[in-house]
């Protein structure tokens, strides 16, 4: 079966088996190392991709469902600005997550920060409880997600004047 | 549930509307449902068993089955509407039981993907969402290609039976129907066993310093939902505040009624959820 859809902001068309995990297809076919699928039940939140600009764990979703939408991953986003602006805070606050949950919880933080401003502590706590790595303390990671969605407006104030 | 099964080959199937589904469904006869969230129900032709199951449909991409409609008397949900959609475009409108259980069944990232037709499908994650879907007296509306223009309404309880989904091959949940009442009190509360999750809901109305509706229901992992009628009917009518001598009084037959019944709950679980009736009466 022939699966159009967006990877990365790049049109795609792929002979897949409409039954396989997007996990396995993006680190199969694709070569995407930074989606990590480990515990295959969406749990641990390591697999955590991008689908119509909703976080959502790879590892979730079957091919047929993937037609006509939009997948953004790791590679992708840590090439835009605002993702810059984001980890620049993060490791200014000394927020620094380990390799198993590094690409997931980035991705997390950057949608929630992307699509709902401005962030109470709850809606933070909520967003992250899909990534079960406890490596860095939540109240230095809450207000470091505060700092960047500032940093962030502040950017675009400047860009704007 | 995936199972064994997953070595075949399936032809999937993506119909964009209802009739193109309900034809589909009718002309395949055996077949897979799927859901975005790897859940998935067989549904097999009884007249045929032995036709192999090698069709699978997805109905994701059909608009009709993603809305959510709120009239005067009733919601209307489609059972493919997404769980996180659901809560952003019912947050002020839903009863507040049923955001707190779909809150509750799943974390933000996979609701995302999760349906609310893929939660009452499976088994697994059933128990939160299916007991307030039935205390709120929720039907399901089911259609098929041969009587399209007979869609009749089943009450949410009476969808499964012993081994699974009681549909008939070409039969799909059209609609969630949920009909608009306003509770006073809303209880919801879970308890983790070894390898389960329990939900105790309850919700009440009050008229004239009495109670007038009073339900609750105990959702278990895989099994079917606990509901207690004869106590539910007792305290209808019962006046407020309810004097501590009476809440201990139903409480003792409520914890009779796991020695009698229920004896699979192991006696941690009877305990919290003995304590958890008494909160839901001490708060009426």
């Amino acid at each position: 079966m022939i699966i159009r859809f967006m990877l990365n902001n790049m049109k795609k068309n792929l002979d897949a088996d409409p039954a396989d995990k997007l996990s396995d297809v993006l680190r199969d076919d694709f070569g995407l190392q930074s989606v990590n699928s480990c515990c295959n039940t969406g749990r641990c939140g390591g697999c955590t991709v991008l689908k119509d600009n909703l976080p959502v764990p790879a590892c979730m979703v079957r091919m047929f469902s993937v037609r006509n939408s939009s997948i953004l991953t790791y590679e992708y986003i840590s090439t835009t600005k605002e993702f810059e602006t984001i980890t620049n805070v993060l490791e200014a606050m000394g927020c620094n997550f380990c390799d198993f949950c590094k690409h997931g919880k980035l991705i997390t933080i950057y949608s929630l920060i992307m699509n709902s401003v401005p962030l109470t502590e709850k809606e933070i706590y909520e967003a992250l409880s899909g990534n079960i790595c406890n490596c860095t303390d939540f109240q230095t990671l809450a207000g470091a997600i505060r700092l960047a969605v500032n940093s962030i407006k502040r950017g675009k104030r400047a860009e704007r004047k | 549930m995936l199972n064994g099964n997953d070595k075949i080959k399936f032809i999937y199937y993506t119909p964009d509307n209802v009739t193109g589904l309900l034809k589909t469904m009718n002309a395949c006869r055996s077949y897979r449902l799927c859901f975005d969230d790897l859940n998935s129900v067989d549904i097999i032709d009884r007249t045929a068993p032995d036709t192999p199951l090698a069709k699978a449909i997805y109905p994701g991409y059909v608009p009709e089955l993603s809305a959510l409609k709120r009239s005067e008397r009733l919601f209307e949900i489609g059972p493919e509407i997404k769980i996180n959609e659901l809560l952003k475009k019912g947050a002020t409108v839903l009863p507040p039981i049923l955001i707190r259980a779909l809150t509750e069944c799943a974390p933000p990232n996979v609701r995302n993907i999760l349906s609310i037709g893929g939660v009452i499908c499976a088994p697994k994650i059933r128990n939160s969402v299916f007991a307030a879907l039935s205390i709120l007296n929720a039907k399901a509306e089911i259609s098929s290609y041969t009587t399209a223009n007979l869609r009749f309404l089943v009450p949410i309880q009476q969808l499964f039976k012993e081994d699974g989904l009681d549909l008939k091959p070409g039969e799909m949940i059209i609609k969630i129907r949920i009909p608009y009442e306003d509770y006073d009190v809303d209880y919801y509360n879970e308890i983790q066993d070894k390898k389960t999750v329990i939900t105790f809901v309850g919700t009440a109305s009050t008229f004239r310093g009495t109670i007038s509706v009073c339900k609750f229901a105990i959702g278990n992992w895989g099994d079917d939902i606990i509901r207690e009628t004869e106590i539910e009917n007792g305290l209808v009518e019962q006046k407020l505040p309810i004097p501590e001598k009476i809440i201990e009084g139903w409480t003792e037959k409520f914890a009779n009624m796991f020695t009698e019944k229920y004896t699979s709950f192991s006696p941690y679980v009877q305990k919290s959820l003995i304590n958890m009736f008494n909160e839901f009466l001490s708060r009426l």
